[in-house]
């Protein structure tokens, strides 16, 4: 029967090394796991701004099929300055989008309107785009 | 007394941890940057089509208050510039008159929209292409009563 002898200088070495080791293995897998949250807030962030920049670009094109409809009157073609541009749009359901607009007024046949859309959204502030629209 | 075969472990082990959180936290920063990015180039993209799309509108209306014959007959001038959302673009025109089977003459121009660099529009730097009919019905020759898009397409 052999035995094996410790030195006296090793005593407790175990148990160190043991907690050491605990310890970096937590700060490895909190590091995974906070890669993980990190890499899915910055997708849905992402996910958001694309689907943001849809809104924006939707509302723009509504904007101008509006313009084409509401600045003309439908029986003579005669333009119609002034005259409310509406457009037909939502945003998708349940994406918790809100898109407004300013300038939604038909412009004379000789300038063009302006008109600034802004999408808001709870988690993301997308950059507002503006538009110009022309009567026919 | 430490065994020979453990001598320098700690370290290696040490550089391998240090590499590996480091791996780690660089590709976090790796994907965060690039979705930035991503988004940025989106919007960049956006705003240069509708600043285009907003630069041929302004141009169709100035082509529109040209007097004589009107659009399509006289010169389209031009190039006509405007700067919308940060970018400034520059819109070229020709005449492109037509007639119909029924013989009708179409007063047509097409405009081409690029980023504003001095120097005319070309296929590659186009970004919108567009070609609009001024239909004139008015008692003088130059008077038009509507404009027809008959193309317009995204380039860029």
């Amino acid at each position: 029967m052999s035995v094996r002898v410790r030195c006296r200088d090793e005593a407790g070495i175990a148990l160190v090394e043991i907690v050491i080791a605990l310890v970096v293995i937590g700060l490895v897998v909190t590091a995974y796991f906070a890669t993980f949250t990190t890499s899915a807030q910055v997708s849905k962030q992402h996910r958001d701004l694309v689907r943001a920049d849809e809104v924006l670009r939707d509302y723009a094109e509504a904007v101008k099929r509006a313009v084409r409809d509401d600045c003309i009157d439908p029986q003579t073609r005669a333009p119609r300055p002034g005259a409310q541009i509406t457009p037909e749009y939502s945003p998708p359901p349940g994406s918790g989008f809100t898109v407004s607009a300013t300038g939604l007024a038909c412009p004379s046949v000789t300038e063009t309107g302006t008109v600034l859309i802004t999408a808001s959204h709870r988690d993301v502030q997308p950059p507002p785009l503006t538009i110009e629209v022309r009567t026919p | 007394m430490r065994r020979r075969d453990e001598t320098g472990a700690a370290l290696v082990l040490a550089i391998a941890f240090m590499l590996a959180v480091g791996a780690i936290g660089a590709s976090v920063v790796s994907l965060a940057t690039t979705a930035a990015k991503g988004h940025a180039d989106l919007v960049a993209i956006r705003d240069q089509q509708y600043a285009a799309d907003a630069a041929v509108e302004r141009a169709v209306v100035a082509v529109r208050q040209i007097g004589g014959g009107g659009p399509g007959m006289q010169p389209c001038g031009g190039p006509y510039g405007y700067a919308l959302n940060g970018v400034a673009i520059r819109v070229d025109c020709t005449n492109a008159p037509s007639v119909t089977r029924s013989g009708y003459l179409q007063r047509n121009v097409v405009f081409t929209a690029c980023v504003d660099t001095d120097e005319p529009c070309t296929d590659d730097s186009t970004i919108i292409r567009a070609q609009v009919n001024y239909e004139g019905t008015g008692p003088e020759p130059g008077q038009i009563s509507t404009t027809w898009v008959q193309s317009w397409s995204v380039h860029r």
